[in-house]
């Protein structure tokens, strides 16, 4: 019962992302497509943090990693069909290196960790400024074809790139999906829980960890490789240790304790956002017309974006750590119940 | 009919800053036996299981396994090589189900821990070997049951279960029966019996519980300030004047 109602909504809800661009204005488009990407950043940072049990700081490096790497070989005129999964490789790699230490410590230290080389990162791609453009970054990245000889697929156009992140999201996610759900995925859960028990049923715990480090620094360098030309830009930014906070933040949101979590955590987080950004002046006038306020503060229109985020965090950190996606589960079995009470 | 060895220890020795936790500790087991480690607090137990296990790296000495040297081998390869434990503080996967604990170490057992793309939930000759074990033990009516809403006698079995998943030959359990009911301890001994019938496995086993030892082990360890006072068949202990003063004293036999 419980599963043709999954069945039936994935593929309705599967219909409507395909649908979207013909409903919506480039500007929704825009935003649609930065929730596939961050929710798929998202996504690989909780295969780590849900399911193994580590707090990655430092996911931004192997996104920006993808970025970087996709950027550079698309202004090179790289095809972007192979560009992009250079720009995965180089992050698996990137990865797999930093991952290789970063496993050997635990908890705090192992988030500290991924921080630091997170750090160095970021000052890599700041400073090298021959192949990174420094400060500025990698700009006017606009592929305007997939790139594969003898046939023409068009990915500029805010439609046509949806679209191809589209499918690349579902692929990816779909990946994932099965990788959480694999005996592999098993063992991290197990690890996530008790990793000092986990060595002593047989398992080689450092190995486990690297692996899961590995294919999480894969999955967010894709994203990052598909985000690149979607921003037209590889900047330094994207490696901060602030942007590493991003997937942290959408996916305590959204609930690190379930697959989609993360994704209801980008979906969210990206829309209040937006929705914030685009009214907050409004918010700023009403409160300059109270006599008592005093003007000078409401002429600035501070962004109050960050604010209402922490007023958002507050309350499920505090009360309700499984997220939003919690309260969803919670009322699709309070009306489950009352259907089951309903055919009695 | 000449046993087999299974596990040979040599002059293992640990130091712990300042004080000497095993010292100087030999004995063998023979494949098939059930034998106890008693001894006071402190007497080094604990710290004999962690070295024969790889947890922790012995001053000097070594263990052999079936003529193999494992001595300094790491911990998963140790389980590997046939040797399996639990811990004196029982120690499972709490947010798992009690058929997610096992299974996890019937993948490592099988080697699929880096099978990243089949369903576990739909792998039927796994999830049939896991209720096997479920079985085994007597716990398959929990298998679907998060392990940290049980009982902690509950848990203990559920950890038993783990170590059995993983196939070894040779078990060393840390005081299965502590924080246990009466009721629950008989039927932990039970179950030992019944398991080491029923899998030829050897056990090592620590206990507190004087009635358990007698009732499980054919043969005797006794342990004291890290040395071995005294070992042989539990009978002879049972009547070795030495050891009735220095820890039997208050039991009635
Ligand atoms: N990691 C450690 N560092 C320092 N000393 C330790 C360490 N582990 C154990 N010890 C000491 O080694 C001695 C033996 O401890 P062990 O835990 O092996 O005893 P035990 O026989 O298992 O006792 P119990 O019956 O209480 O479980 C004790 O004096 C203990 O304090
Ligand atoms: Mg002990």
């Amino acid at each position: 019962m419980r599963n043709r109602i999954e069945s039936i909504a994935s593929i309705i809800g599967l219909a409507i992302l395909f649908l979207l661009p013909l409903l919506f204005s480039p500007f929704n488009l825009v935003l649609l497509t930065e929730i596939l990407l961050m929710g798929l950043f998202a996504l690989s940072f909780n295969l780590l943090f849900g399911y193994t049990g580590l707090l990655s700081f430092g996911h931004a490096a192997y996104f920006a990693t993808g970025a970087y790497v996709c950027a550079y070989l698309i202004k090179i005129s790289i095809p972007f069909i192979l560009a992009v999964p250079a720009g995965v490789i180089g992050a698996l790699v990137v990865a797999a290196v930093l991952g290789y230490f970063s496993v050997r410590l635990d908890e705090i230290y192992f988030a500290m960790l991924t921080l630091a080389f997170g750090m160095m990162v970021f000052t890599i791609v700041f400073q090298w400024r021959e192949v990174t453009g420094g400060s500025d970054g990698i700009t006017a990245v606009s592929p305007t074809d997939l790139g594969i000889p003898g046939l023409v697929v068009k990915i500029d156009g805010f439609a046509n790139y949806y679209y191809l992140c589209l499918v690349v999201f579902l692929v990816a996610a779909y990946c994932l999906w099965r990788i959480v759900r694999s005996p592999f995925g098993e063992l991290l859960q197990a690890s996530r829980e008790n990793a000092d028990r986990l060595i002593f049923i047989g398992i080689d715990l450092r190995r486990l960890r690297w692996t899961a480090f590995t294919i999480a620094g894969l999955f967010a360098g894709l994203a990052g490789a598909l985000w690149a030309p979607f921003q037209r830009v590889a900047n330094p930014e994207m490696a901060h240790w602030t942007f590493s906070a991003v997937p942290v933040l959408m996916t305590i949101l959204g609930g690190a304790r379930s697959f989609a979590g993360p994704l209801i955590g980008a979906t969210v987080f990206l829309l209040l956002e937006h929705v914030i950004q685009s009214n907050q002046r409004y918010f700023w006038q009403w409160l300059a017309s109270w006599p008592i306020f005093p003007p000078s503060l409401a002429e600035r229109q501070l962004d109050l974006w960050n604010f209402f985020l922490g007023l958002l965090l507050i309350p499920l950190i505090i009360g309700f750590r499984g997220g939003l996606i919690a309260y969803i589960d919670k009322t699709i079995a309070m009306f489950n119940k009352q259907l089951k009470e309903r055919g009695k | 009919m000449a046993a087999e060895i299974i596990l040979q220890v040599t002059n293992l020795v640990k130091d712990f800053s300042g004080i000497r936790a095993v010292n100087n500790v030999s004995f063998t087991l023979s494949t098939g036996t059930i034998t106890a480690v008693i001894g006071p607090n402190g007497a080094g137990k604990t710290t004999l299981y962690q070295l024969i296990s790889g947890q922790i790296l012995p001053t000097s000495g070594s263990v052999k396994l079936k003529g193999k040297e494992i001595t300094g081998l790491a911990p998963h390869k140790i389980v590997k090589a046939g040797i399996g434990r639990s811990f004196q503080i029982t120690s499972v996967f709490p947010g798992l189900t009690a058929r997610q604990n096992v299974r996890a170490a019937l993948i490592s057992r099988i080697g699929a821990q880096f099978d990243w793309w089949h369903c576990v939930e739909s792998d039927r000759p796994l999830n049939i070997a896991v209720d096997k074990i479920l079985a085994l033990v007597g716990i398959q009516h929990l298998a679907s049951t998060a392990v940290q809403i049980l009982s902690h006698g509950d848990r203990a079995l559920v950890e038993i279960a783990i170590v059995l998943a993983c196939k070894p030959r040779l078990i060393l359990l840390d005081e299965p029966t502590a924080g246990m009911s009466r009721e629950e301890t008989g039927n932990m001994v039970q179950l030992i019996r019944h398991l080491q019938q029923k899998t030829g496995c050897t056990f090592l086993i620590t206990e507190h519980d004087m009635e358990v030892v007698f009732n499980l082990a054919e043969n005797i360890i006794v342990m004291c300030q890290g040395k071995i006072l005294a070992m042989g068949r539990s009978d002879e202990i049972r009547t070795n004047p030495d050891v009735r003063h220095a820890y039997l004293g208050t039991i009635s036999t």
